[in-house]
């Protein structure tokens, strides 16, 4: 019929698309070698510009094409005005790339580097891009980065653009980069603020966050910020136990910090002090340092930390400090009121872990002590229904108990006493967990629990002297550190079978007593020869 | 004067109404010869959007009965051929009652010197930036009020519906649009809330998780009750062992034993599976399933809302079928049909005897002797220019309110409330739909509604001064952040604030959809009927479907209509339309020059 | 108004330009519209009869100022014949060429009824074009008319056949509406009006994952 139309078969289509994409190559290939040639003798012209420009459009993943106009950019001979004109080609060019790919890191960094380099950078602008990107697709990560970036860039508060943050969420909820965002806010908001401001502003957003878990606790996101709003957010660091013994001493902050804002003053003077952390980091709430000097009982010792002092006390040989407050929990109303609605939705739906956990964590910010056997029996509860997690919920288990048994032995304390001893034997821990208090203890009971697979945890024990890990199941030694004050070491009824561990542990550390019964490796008949070699003094126990 | 037309087709399509029109795109795309006539000057019949001044042209025109006075006894016949007239008997339009709540300018007091001339100037001026130009209008209507004359001079900014429909995001029609390619030819603006009345006031339906997250009129338990419930009705189906106990119950019977709250079962049964008491639980389920399964395609409900009216998507789809090369002919009366061995063989128009395979007959050119009844499905409608929204927010919405009947002799009313930037009225206005299943007469039908969210009274001039200044006032932020304080305050301030008033109405009947052929009614003659009472088109596109199956079973249903990148034009050289041409001519320079520096 | 906004439209294929308008021809049946697509489009001339069936609009991406501006021209189908253009045609254009052949006096005489049409269903802003097409003419005549069209921009006469102007008139169009365009602010809170199928690119890994309930 005249005039008919033919449609294009897919085959056809497909034969032109195959000869596109061949083109495509070649050009390709030709404008790379184009574009390396020209890095190679440093000529930066108009031509390398046009060229790089044309290929980051057709693929701006290349990163490489990227740098090169970096490059060209702190290398030409422009001027002041050219660069200027070259910089706000960029803009466009980068915002061009990321409608064909939004998700591009090179894109976004390029964009960065630009906005930073121009004379003026009209942020205002480049925050509505941000918002337009974010409304296409709210899960960008890149975007969301770029607009942290852009925020501070703008002079925005945080709490403006929190209000931003507040209108993403409602809009969706499942959305680990905006929830994320909204922690960093407040994160920024908290610095600035009193306690009040802040436990009124966690209080507004543990309800909002209850919202999301009950309108789809299956979604993750959102139980995720509400651990981490549980999560206790101090602004001042305060110091949570100090005890000087001889010429050690260890420091307990609740907060991280760095070596140069702790103060040891004797008679009001300010000690030199070596301060170490225990891996070494820049800052810690765990400190160990070394004095000069014997101090004598007369002497009156203080720490000061951030402007704040804090007197230490003379008891039996050791100087101490201690704060031993259970944390102070402003919004106790509003945990239990949530803490119902959370059992609530357990019965609703029984098989629901988030409701579990999260009423643990609930419970531990109401009242530890009063709630540790329900805590208990929930977690037991995990490990059956979500036994994928069964170590996870076994470890936190280990970690709760160990608090629990930590809090009881303060109970025994005298006022100023800081107890180094404590039994934690038979009691199935799976972890040692990273409770700084370990650090202070120097008797240890392990015994009868199961930690074969957490000996590098015990790195944490430094001031241990007598340590027994009797009936753990361990099979080898390769993991234990070096404790520098080790001398009693149990190991009674384990599975070790390896002398040249045994031997290995025994050099590093000047170790009194070694209990090694019941253990495979006492039938080797020349353990006690070599040990002997090594430790001629050691007491060991072999049957 | 009449057109010539060619006189033989394989489809007559009489009628350019939804159904028709979608009939007609059908055959003409699968190659068909089509003619589509409509005796009206306009597209759509029934389902037709109007401007304001078109709307005036249509009721005058019916006031002038339309008798189809033309005696066509002296028509040719051949033998054995018989003749039957056609009647628009079918579609007629009852009860029209148009009224003015507000004045002529002339008798308004003068409320400001600023700009009180109407903006005609849009235009002509056709140049500058079109944003700057719009806030200049919308700044001057804050400052004018409405009058009989003002409206009418913006005629041209209204497009009234006889038959207002939403799309569900996933119906039938949305998809029929996307498959068949027509998608390309219309606009849509997504419903932005589903609004109910409860406990003495309008609020906005949750429907979506991001609406339930953030509503704050229910507890987080209710909240999952609900998720739990619209999960289950969504992902196990009415036939799930769920709803095994319930198969001869009502889907209220079945909320009942879920143990719901008062709120939460107000949410399913009114605004989402919009049901009645009489509803049963397959159809509710089925309803809410429906519902939940049209979320989040396209905007925050499931509903979509044709740009510039209904009236628009009959057009589309004849669009289709004239791009395929169907003839369109507008304003041309079908006398009658003539039947010979119960097939229909041709239609008589005018002059013309024109001969034909098929005819598809909108209801309102039946011949009388081939309907079995008229159907019971008749139609109450109700329309309201309003200076304001039946719940203010702060920014305009779309909104959808389902209202179940108050008293046993009530129907359900599903009220319609559009914006100006649906086009469907100027800056400024409101224009509401209301639709029931008619009993009496569409005034009094619609009574109990009216009253109960508008102020249908004369507008005292006098009193213009102080409305509008609490016009200005009631514009509330809508924080809908959860932890706002001052939630309650506003809901009270929202119920204070007074109701729309009507500037205009207008209330007709339109006939029963649900109109029957007899058995000795010709196979090749297939009914096309007018709008139904359901919320969306779905009757329309299902009985399309059917009528063009039964023509041409082994056919496919509307395929996808080619793009144009798809297109070869017979005598083109080149194999495909050439894109940017100067882009590549640059490029071969390129490789042309790296070739040389290799 | 058109609530179209050329900036946020998103590549639909791997095609990318910096804007599209929607441009419609009308006028008189036989003025010669479809060859005037054609000419511009693939620059052929092919004399034909009838109407084109099947082919719905052609796309045209022309380049000005380094930017592309993406031009899709809608012909009438036919529908032109009995003056049964539907509404829904002249929605969301740009951009209007209204096509008359000088040589048929009453497609001349036409005129007035298509810039009516014009009126009463497009934006206020679109911008419209009168178009001669196939000979010499007297355009002192059109010119008056004019007069009463104040919205017609331009008068051009063009031939396909020949080859004269076409071009121009679409480039025209097209430097005319990107300068009305340019200069619009990013709209954040985009384009509430939605195109159904029109694939999402920017979304559609979050949206595949994006749940309801």
């Amino acid at each position: 019929m005249h005039g008919r139309v033919k449609v294009r078969t897919t085959a056809e289509q497909e034969a032109l698309k195959k000869k596109e994409r061949a083109e495509k190559l070649s050009r390709y290939r030709i404008g790379m070698s184009i574009v390396f040639k020209k890095r190679k003798d440093k000529i930066y012209d108009d031509e390398l510009m046009m060229v790089t420009e044309r290929m980051v459009l057709q693929n701006p993943d290349i990163y490489t094409l990227w740098n090169i106009r970096r490059e060209a950019f702190t290398n030409n001979d422009w001027d002041e005005k050219l660069l200027e004109e070259f910089y706000q080609n960029e803009l466009r060019l980068t915002e061009n790339c990321l409608k064909q790919n939004p998700k591009s890191y090179w894109v976004w960094y390029q964009r960065i580097w630009i906005t930073n380099h121009l004379a003026e950078c009209n942020w205002k602008k480049e925050l509505m891009l941000c918002t337009k990107c974010l409304n296409l697709d709210d899960r960008n990560f890149h975007c969301w980065n770029y607009r942290e970036f852009v925020v501070q860039k703008a002079g925005i508060s945080p709490e403006e653009e929190f209000e931003f943050a507040t209108s993403k969420i409602l809009n969706n909820f499942s959305n680990y980069s905006s929830w994320h965002y909204r922690s960093l806010l407040l994160s920024k908001m908290f610095h600035n603020s009193d306690q009040n401001d802040i436990d009124e502003k966690k209080k507004q957003e543990l309800d909002l966050v209850m919202n999301a878990t009950f309108t789809d606790p299956n979604d993750s996101s959102a139980w995720f910020y509400q651990r981490w709003l549980l999560n206790t957010h101090e602004c001042l660091p305060i110091l949570s136990q100090v005890l000087i013994k001889s010429d050690n001493v260890i420091l307990f902050v609740n907060k991280n910090i760095s070596a140069e804002s702790i103060y040891l003053k004797i008679n009001n003077e300010n000690e030199n002090v070596q301060w170490k952390s225990l891996q070494q980091t820049k800052i810690s709430k765990l400190w160990f340092g070394k004095l000069k000097k014997q101090l004598n009982e007369t002497n009156n010792v203080q720490i000061e930390i951030e402007g704040t002092f804090y007197p230490l006390v003379y008891n039996n040989q050791k100087w101490i400090y201690k704060k031993r407050k259970y944390k102070f929990c402003s919004n106790k109303n509003q945990l239990l009121e949530q803490l119902s609605s959370y059992k609530q939705l357990i019965e609703m739906e029984p098989n629901n872990k988030w409701a579990y956990l999260t009423s643990i964590l609930l419970m531990r910010k109401i009242d530890f002590i009063k709630f540790y056997e329900n805590i208990l029996t929930n977690l037991n509860v995990l490990v059956n229904i979500d036994s994928l997690r069964s170590n996870y919920y076994k470890d936190l288990r280990s970690k709760y108990i160990i608090e629990y048994n930590i809090y009881e032995l303060w109970n025994t304390e005298e006022d100023q006493e800081i107890k180094t001893e404590i039994d934690l034997s038979g009691l199935n821990l799976t972890t040692l967990s990273n409770n700084e208090h370990f650090s202070f203890f120097e008797q240890i009971n392990l015994s009868a629990n199961y930690l074969s697979d957490s000996l590098h945890q015990l790195f944490i024990l430094q001031s241990c002297t007598k340590l027994s890990l009797s009936s753990n199941q361990v099979e080898n030694l390769k993991k234990f550190p070096t404790l520098q004050n080790l001398e009693v070491l149990l190991l009674r009824n384990n599975k070790l079978n390896n002398l040249e561990e045994i031997l290995q542990l025994l050099t590093r550390h000047k170790l009194k007593l070694l209990d090694l019964r019941e253990n495979p490796i006492c039938n080797t008949e020349e353990l006690q020869t070599s040990i002997a070699q090594i430790s001629p003094d050691l007491q060991l126990y072999i049957e | 004067m009449e057109d010539y037309l060619p006189n033989e087709y394989d489809v007559v399509v009489v009628g350019t109404g939804m159904t028709e029109s979608i009939v007609a795109a059908a055959a003409s795309r699968i190659g068909k010869k089509v003619l589509h006539l409509d005796s009206d000057e306009y597209y759509g019949g029934l389902w037709a959007t109007f401007n304001f001044d078109g709307l005036q042209k249509w009721i005058e025109d019916l006031k002038v009965s339309k008798s189809s006075a033309k005696d066509v006894s002296e028509v040719d016949l051949e033998l054995e051929e018989k003749f039957l007239k056609t009647s628009n008997e079918y579609s007629t339009v009852e009860n029209i009652e148009e009224t003015w709540y507000i004045s002529n300018d002339a008798d308004l007091p003068v409320v400001s010197s600023k700009d009180t001339q109407t903006d005609s100037t849009g235009d002509g001026s056709g140049s500058g930036d079109e944003k700057s130009d719009d806030d200049k209008v919308e700044k001057k209507e804050n400052v004018k009020q409405w009058s009989i004359d003002r409206i009418r001079k913006e005629y041209r900014k209204f497009n009234i519906d006889l038959a207002p429909k939403l799309l569900f995001a996933r119906g039938e029609l949305v998809e029929l649009l996307i498959s068949s390619n027509i998608a390309r030819y219309a606009e849509f603006r997504a419903v932005s809330r589903v609004a109910t009345f409860m406990d003495g006031k309008l609020t906005q339906v949750p429907c979506s998780r991001a609406d339930v997250f953030a509503n704050k009129t229910v507890s987080v338990v209710e909240k999952r009750m609900l998720m739990q419930l619209l999960t289950s009705c969504m992902e196990q189906g009415a036939d799930s062992p769920e709803f095994d106990g319930f198969r001869d119950k009502t889907f209220l019977e079945y909320l009942n034993t879920k143990n719901l709250t008062p709120i939460v079962q107000h949410y399913v049964v009114q605004a989402i599976a919009m049901a009645t008491e009489k509803t049963s639980c397959r159809d509710g389920v089925n309803r809410t399933k429906h519902f939940l399964n049209s979320l989040g395609r396209y905007g925050n409900t499931p509903f979509l809302w044709p740009m510039y009216g209904s009236g628009e998507l009959p057009q589309c789809f004849c669009r289709l079928c004239a791009v395929f090369g169907g003839v369109y002919c507008l304003k041309r009366q079908l006398d009658g049909v003539v039947i010979h061995k119960n097939k229909c063989k041709a239609i008589i128009s005018g002059k013309q005897r024109i001969s034909l395979e098929h005819l598809v007959l909108g209801q309102g050119h039946l011949p009388p002797e081939v309907v079995a009844s008229e159907g019971e499905q008749r139609i109450s409608r109700g329309i309201f220019i309003t200076d304001k929204s039946i719940m203010q927010g702060e920014k305009e919405n779309l909104t959808l309110l389902y209202y179940p009947p108050e008293q046993p002799d009530q129907e359900p009313v599903t009220l319609i409330e559009l914006g100006p930037s649906t086009n469907a009225c100027p800056q400024g206005l409101f224009m509401v739909h209301m639709t029931c299943k008619r009993t009496t007469n569409a005034k009094e039908d619609l009574a109990y509604v009216v009253n109960k969210f508008l102020k249908a009274e004369p507008l005292d001039p006098l009193a213009i001064r102080s409305s509008i200044h609490s016009h200005t006032q009631t514009v509330s932020p809508d924080k809908r952040h959860i932890q706002e304080g001052d939630q309650d305050n506003r809901e009270e301030s929202t119920e204070e604030s007074p109701k729309p008033q009507v500037l205009w109405s207008l209330y007709l009947n339109l006939p029963a959809s649900d109109i029957k052929l007899n058995e000795s009614t010709p196979s090749n003659l297939h009914l096309c009927s007018g709008p139904d009472l359901e919320l969306d088109f779905d009757f329309a596109v299902n009985q399309a479907k059917s009528i063009f199956e039964s023509m041409y079973p082994d056919k496919d249903f509307l395929p996808r209509a080619p793009d144009p990148e798809e297109i070869v034009l017979e005598g083109e050289e080149a194999p495909g339309p050439k894109f940017e041409g100067d882009t590549e001519a640059e490029e071969k320079q390129d490789v042309e020059k790296a070739e040389k520096e290799d | 108004m058109s609530n179209r906004d050329p900036d946020n439209l998103i590549s639909t294929n791997d095609e990318t330009f910096d804007y599209l308008f929607k441009i419609v021809l009308i006028g008189d049946c036989g003025t010669g519209k479809t060859c005037v697509v054609q000419r511009f489009r693939s620059g052929t001339f092919i004399e034909r009869h009838g109407n084109t069936i099947g082919v719905d609009f052609s796309m045209k991406t022309v380049l000005i100022d380094d930017k592309k501006v993406k031009l899709q021209i809608w012909d009438t189908a036919g529908q032109e014949r009995f003056r049964t253009i539907t509404q829904s045609y002249y929605r969301s254009a740009n951009g209007v060429v209204v096509v008359y052949d000088i040589t048929k006096r009453s497609t001349f005489l036409s005129l007035q009824h298509w810039v009516e049409e014009v009126r009463r269903y497009t934006s206020s802003h679109v911008l419209l074009i009168l178009v001669e097409s196939l000979r010499e003419v007297e355009k002192g005549e059109a010119e008056a008319l004019c007069q009463y069209l104040p919205e017609v921009l331009q008068v051009v006469e063009t031939s396909a056949k020949e080859n004269t102007n076409i071009d121009s008139v679409f480039f025209y169009l097209a430097s005319e509406l990107k300068r009305r365009h340019e200069n619009r602010q990013i709209n954040a809170n985009g384009d509430e009006v939605v195109r159904l199928g029109a694939s999402k690119k920017l979304s559609s890994c979050s949206s595949c994952s994006y749940k309801i309930f």
